[in-house]
């Protein structure tokens, strides 16, 4: 439990950040900085390259969380909800600290 | 022993929801991977569509002399400035297929103003035989930039014939320091009354070009497949759950 329950919390982190700058940073660059300043040129870089990484990463943090969520029996409503919140930015921190928590107490033995 | 759960287990209130659910995630992943790929080809498209009307440039301009192929000048519209050499230097590139019918094409080498020698392609015969006579004095000619064929047989020295404008070969049977590719000319003056030979549509547009959208539609698609894997596993364990109860 403790190594699915890490594993989670790790990608959980990592896609939390990168949806982070590509959203709220990548985004707005790309399509409101000018067109050809370096800020736009940055925006288009991040939204291309980061774009695709944090699609692959997504993908082996639904794993990760699907795996939790068998080991620690949650509800379907509890999983659908942890695996859907990881795509809104910020959202995404939220769910994991209620994901944590909802482990930690169901499972008194986790650190 | 575990019995095999009823269908109708399958079709329990609080499981239409799951179903509704999985379905909805589903389709919307495979439609958003569809409009990814779209995106993909109408972005491969524009690239070609670009490639197709960059600028006539002068051939000095784009294309040192000694400097190689590469794939800026594939395809490149440009004026020639030169001079053409005499007439019996010309060769013909044999089994060249045109509108059905095999012919060969007549090329000639053109002393570059400033450069190299370039072989220009002046257009298609039925057949092979006495060169045509070349235009005389400095021309102007408006060509298409080609990268040098491969597998052309041997070259016939009395003829003067060969399978393909391969340059390292050509290279050795004219006096010229020639160009690592060819042009084939889309001007009517210098054809000499022949048909003009129609340059290839550039069509290598790297694949990579839009690879964005070509990897987030493949991701959508995965995201789809997951999707199906987490419905199945969760009506699975949820009839179970409900089968152990029961019984």
């Amino acid at each position: 439990m403790n190594a699915a329950l890490l594993r989670y919390r790790v990608m959980a982190t990592i896609v939390g950040v990168l949806l982070i700058i590509l959203i709220l940073i990548g985004v707005p660059l790309k399509y409101l900085a000018d067109d050809g300043s370096s800020a736009q040129q940055l925006g288009e870089n991040i939204t291309t390259y980061l774009g695709v990484a944090h699609g692959w990463l997504y993908m082996i943090f639904l794993v990760m969380a699907a795996i939790l969520a068998r080991a620690a029996r949650w509800s379907i409503p509890f999983t659908i909800t942890t695996l859907l919140a990881g795509t809104i930015p910020i959202v995404s921190f939220w769910a994991e600290h209620r994901a944590t928590k909802a482990v930690r107490a169901a499972h008194p033995e986790t650190v | 022993m575990k019995g095999r759960p009823p269908l109708r287990a399958w079709l329990s209130p609080g499981l239409i929801g799951l179903h509704l659910l999985g379905v909805v995630a589903l389709v919307f992943c495979v439609v958003m991977g569809l409009w990814q790929l779209g995106v993909y080809d109408s972005r491969q498209q524009h690239e070609q569509a670009d490639k197709q009307t960059v600028p006539r440039v002068g051939l000095t301009d784009i294309w040192a002399a000694d400097a190689p192929f590469t794939s800026t000048l594939n395809h490149r519209p440009v004026t020639i400035d030169g001079v053409f050499a005499p007439a019996d230097d010309q060769i013909w590139i044999t089994d060249k297929e045109q509108d059905g019918r095999t012919g060969a094409w007549l090329v000639a080498p053109v002393q570059v103003d400033g450069g190299d020698t370039l072989l220009v392609v002046r257009g298609w015969s039925p057949d092979t035989g006495t060169f045509p006579d070349v235009p005389a004095g400095a021309v102007s000619i408006d060509a298409v930039l080609e990268p040098g064929e491969g597998n052309a047989g041997t070259f016939d020295p009395v003829d003067r014939t060969i399978g393909a404008v391969r340059i390292p070969t050509l290279i050795n049977e004219t006096p010229y320091d020639l160009y690592s590719g060819f042009a084939i000319s889309t001007d009517a003056k210098s054809s000499a009354g022949l048909d003009l030979v129609p340059p290839p549509q550039p069509g290598d547009v790297s694949w990579t070009v839009g690879l964005r959208n070509l990897a987030y539609a493949l991701q959508w698609w995965v995201f789809g497949l997951f999707a199906a894997f987490m419905w199945w596993r969760m009506s699975t364990e949820s009839i179970e759950a409900s089968q152990a109860k029961v019984a």
